[in-house]
């Protein structure tokens, strides 16, 4: 009776201490400063511009017919449940591997397609060094394959890339990483709470 | 018994066969001109025999391969499956995150419930045509 005591006073413990764990900083991006396109054409400052909200990242190249698409779902989920519980002040950003390819129009071909409308949704490209230098500080990696040009002239080419939601605060801090395409939805939004 | 019919429809839209190879649960995600998208669907081998899915067409686009996803230093890519063995009294998952066929290059826009047509090219069996259409069920 009395081992069974100490077992629940212990358990109660570990429960009290959970609770008031704070996620570690990762990285502090908030002096940082990445000038980036987003879908509409216009010039949008990272993280600067997202200052004051939360936010969820991702990464894609939108030729990406599988674990890109998946991730984007994920999110859109996840915001829909946000939503739901009238949790409003969150930012979603995509940032574009792929910024040869990934222009303006194209990305927002890629929202639209996925009924994306939403004005708190940024699709990120740019120029390619901004990208990647804004990649490498969030530890995300992508590198192309060979090109190949077919007999009919298609192109066809691969990115192996990190499959990855970050969550960044309302400082502009890196605070978690998430697997991107199979992403725990409740742990994700969960840990967003807790940033509040 | 209207909706018998109906339901009697659905059922042979929704699964295409050839004998005992049943072609079920297909779908394909929404895209745009000139970009890629992924074909789903579960492959039920209820025969004796093994079969062999080596390639599939359509004529929305013109080149269509058979992938697979994989993992490689905490990273993930995507390559090119020559072809794929189904054992006899089996199942094989085309799915997110799996084994998908990627159709590049497509001739035009698939929005949210548009159909396309896809050829599925069995050694056994033959050609299985299916027809389905342009969703988002992950987000189910």
């Amino acid at each position: 009776m009395r081992e069974t005591n100490i077992f629940i006073l212990i358990f109660l413990s570990l429960l009290l201490l959970s609770c008031g764990k704070e996620i570690p900083v990762i990285k502090d991006l908030s002096k940082s400063n990445y000038k980036l396109i987003d879908q509409d054409s216009t010039v949008f400052n990272f993280p600067k511009d997202l200052k004051g909200k939360n936010v969820i990242i991702s990464y894609l190249f939108t030729n990406c017919p599988d674990i890109c698409p998946l991730t984007t779902h994920n999110i859109i989920s996840i915001k829909e449940q946000l939503d739901k519980e009238g949790i409003t002040d969150v930012e979603y950003v995509e940032i574009s591997f792929d910024p040869e390819r990934d222009s303006p129009s194209v990305l927002k071909n890629y929202a639209n397609v996925r009924g994306i409308k939403s004005n708190s949704w940024h699709f990120l490209t740019g120029n390619k060094k901004v990208i990647f230098n804004l990649l490498n500080e969030l530890n995300v990696r992508a590198m192309p394959g060979d090109t190949t040009i077919t007999s009919k002239g298609d192109t066809l080419y691969y990115f192996i890339h990190t499959d990855r939601i970050s969550l960044l605060d309302k400082q502009g801090r890196l605070r978690k990483n998430f697997n991107g395409s199979k992403v725990d939805k409740d742990e994700l939004i969960s840990s967003l709470k807790q940033l509040n | 018994m209207k909706k018998l019919i109906l339901l009697f429809f659905a059922l042979l839209v929704s699964c295409n066969s050839a004998g005992k190879l049943k072609i079920n649960d297909t779908w394909f995600r929404p895209v745009i001109k000139g970009m890629n998208t992924a074909l789903y669907f579960t492959i039920e081998n209820n025969s004796d025999k093994q079969d062999t899915l080596y390639a599939v067409s359509s004529p929305i686009s013109g080149m269509v391969h058979i992938h697979e996803t994989f993992v490689k230093d905490d990273m993930k890519g995507m390559r090119q499956v020559k072809y794929i063995v189904i054992n006899p009294r089996s199942k094989v998952e085309f799915k997110p995150g799996g084994y998908h066929v990627m159709v590049m290059n497509v001739k035009e826009d698939f929005n949210l419930n548009s159909s396309a047509e896809f050829i599925l090219y069995f050694k056994q069996t033959g050609k299985i045509k299916i027809t389905t259409t342009a969703n988002n069920y992950e987000r189910n």
